[in-house]
């Protein structure tokens, strides 16, 4: 009976020792995740890339093992393009954790593959912590070049450029910036706008869908105005292009939402005291003279008021619309108080075209 | 003594070795992020100068970049002007030195520059000068102004402008 008690012992003492020699090789930590990426630019270099990309996608490691493996793949460069796919998928899920995304992120851009770029454009669109978008657009600002050559692959990034920065509460980084000047030119952010139009006519328009189009709206103004003076002297090159940016930036305002009346009130006249720009904007904005908000008819005379000596039509909006029908006594005093140099004619006066004695008209 | 006993001791010394395997896998590059942590310079600059892997040396330099005072300057440019070290070493070694704004850092950073063919390097080592006052720093960036990297040109012009408004 003895005999028998020693024998289990013994087994259960082999056990245990087989055990902690198991547990022990199979002991992953971030050292023995960081040594795999040891092997680059050897030819164990794509398998273990494999390795690491498929125990980062892996929900059941932990996420900060998960997060580390990631790191080792981001050192590695000769990857098969399902490791991409797989660290894409990683970057893509919403309900990831965001320290195993933003590695994703981080590791995409390290590899330097173009393959790399439509995983960027997809999680651009989707729900994104200020971190990983940041390594994202880094990521991106790696392959401008690629971008540049493909109109499709610019315009859907700058389509989700849009969509992320009206998803973001804080303070865009630089990077954006960065990018932005680069794939955003204004043919590319025109057909953004108007196909996210095209998008949204059909569907029930939340805010998020009015916010997107803010920022593309937004977007195609600002587009006009950094190279404002470019367009003003090559009218006749950009013509069409600049018509069709006014026509659906106006187009956008159906969507009710009153920040975009604003903008593109406001717009309008930044971009309009010159003959060639106004003649585009004055128009549209005459129907908004007798618009309730009087915030938006302050905003709408300013812009007619910048407009008012290029075009005709801007001045009969302000003395037949506006004037004859405006009783808010802010937009009249704004209209009043445009002038404060007592030699000169008041804008009021100078709507109405009167010319005050010992004063030259302006 | 049975074997009952033996068996006892058996099982007392593997848990005992289990305990030290597994503390051995205690991680380095923990290990480095915890001194940084803890502000501890001096296992920062001990892993800069005898750590092998890359990583660790980067996280390392990285550390100092938060905690590093002049002590670690030496070391840093060391790393900086090993030209047989990888460029991510040397990024990293760029950053940190741009961090604790050492004015013995200008000239070596300036010599890597001229020296360095990775466009991550040369970013990290343009942002490094563009935190230094100093005119050599001032003419290396306008030498980069026009960089075909535009990671690189951009972080020049904003350096210059930096070094225009006097914010260093």
């Amino acid at each position: 009976m003895r005999g028998g008690n020693d024998k289990m012992y013994l087994r259960f003492v082999i056990v245990v020792l087989f055990a902690c020699i198991a547990l022990i090789s199979g002991c992953t930590t971030p050292d023995t995740l960081m040594e795999m990426s040891l092997v680059r630019g050897t030819e164990k270099e794509p398998q273990t890339a494999v390795e690491l990309a498929d125990y980062a996608g892996n929900r059941k490691n932990k996420a900060g093992m998960r997060a580390w493996a990631l790191r080792s793949l981001s050192r590695l460069r000769n990857v098969p393009e399902s490791v991409i796919a797989k660290v894409g998928r990683i970057l893509k899920r919403e309900n990831e954790n965001p320290r195993v995304r933003s590695w994703a992120a981080i590791a995409l851009g390290e590899f330097h593959r173009k393959e790399s770029v439509p995983h960027y454009v997809d999680a651009l669109e989707k729900n994104l912590d200020a971190t990983t978008g940041y390594y994202i657009l880094e990521g991106l600002s790696k392959e401008l070049s690629v971008i540049l050559e493909d109109t499709d692959l610019n315009e859907r990034l700058v389509e989700a450029m849009g969509k992320f920065a009206a998803h973001q509460t804080n303070d865009m980084p630089s990077m954006y910036e960065l990018l932005n000047e680069y794939v955003c030119n204004l043919p590319v952010v025109v057909v953004v706008l108007e196909k996210s139009l095209q998008k949204q006519s059909s569907g029930k328009i939340t805010q998020r869908i009015q916010e997107e189009i803010y920022s593309s709206v937004y977007r195609v103004f600002v587009t006009m105005e950094m190279a404002k003076q470019k367009y003003v002297a090559g009218y006749d090159t950009y013509e069409t292009t600049l018509k069709k940016a006014f026509e659906v930036t106006f187009a956008s305002v159906k969507y009710r939402y009153q920040p975009l009346f604003l903008l593109t009130a406001w717009y309008s006249g930044v971009l309009g005291n010159n003959k060639e720009l106004s003649a585009l904007a004055a128009d549209h904005l005459r129907s908004w003279m007798r618009n309730a908000d009087p915030r938006l008819r302050m905003v709408v005379a300013w812009s007619l008021m910048r407009m008012d000596v290029y075009q005709q039509s801007a001045n009969d909006s302000l003395v037949n619309s506006l004037l004859k029908s405006e009783k808010d006594e802010r937009v009249l005093r704004l209209l009043g108080e445009m002038s404060v140099n007592r030699k000169q004619s008041d804008t009021m006066q100078q709507i109405m075209r009167i010319r005050l004695r010992n004063t030259e008209q302006q | 003594m049975t074997l009952q006993k033996y068996s006892v001791c058996i099982l007392v010394a593997s848990v005992l070795l289990f305990g030290l395997l597994l503390a051995g896998c205690g991680s380095k590059v923990i290990s480095v992020q915890k001194a940084t942590a803890k502000k501890d310079q001096t296992h920062l600059i001990e892993v800069l100068t005898n750590a092998e892997e890359d990583w660790l040396i980067e996280d390392a330099a990285w550390g100092l970049a938060r905690v590093g005072t002049a002590k670690a300057v030496a070391p840093l440019l060391a790393i900086l002007n090993n030209t047989s070290g990888s460029a991510d070493r040397r990024a990293a070694a760029a950053y940190a030195l741009g961090h604790i704004k050492d004015p013995r850092a200008v000239q070596p950073l300036v010599g890597a520059l001229e020296r360095a063919g990775n466009p991550e390097e040369r970013y990290w080592i343009v942002v490094a000068l563009g935190a230094f006052d100093d005119s050599d720093a001032k003419a290396a960036l306008e030498s980069v102004c026009g960089d075909a990297d535009v990671m690189v040109s951009r972080a020049a012009r904003k350096g210059l402008l930096r070094f225009a408004r006097g914010e260093r």
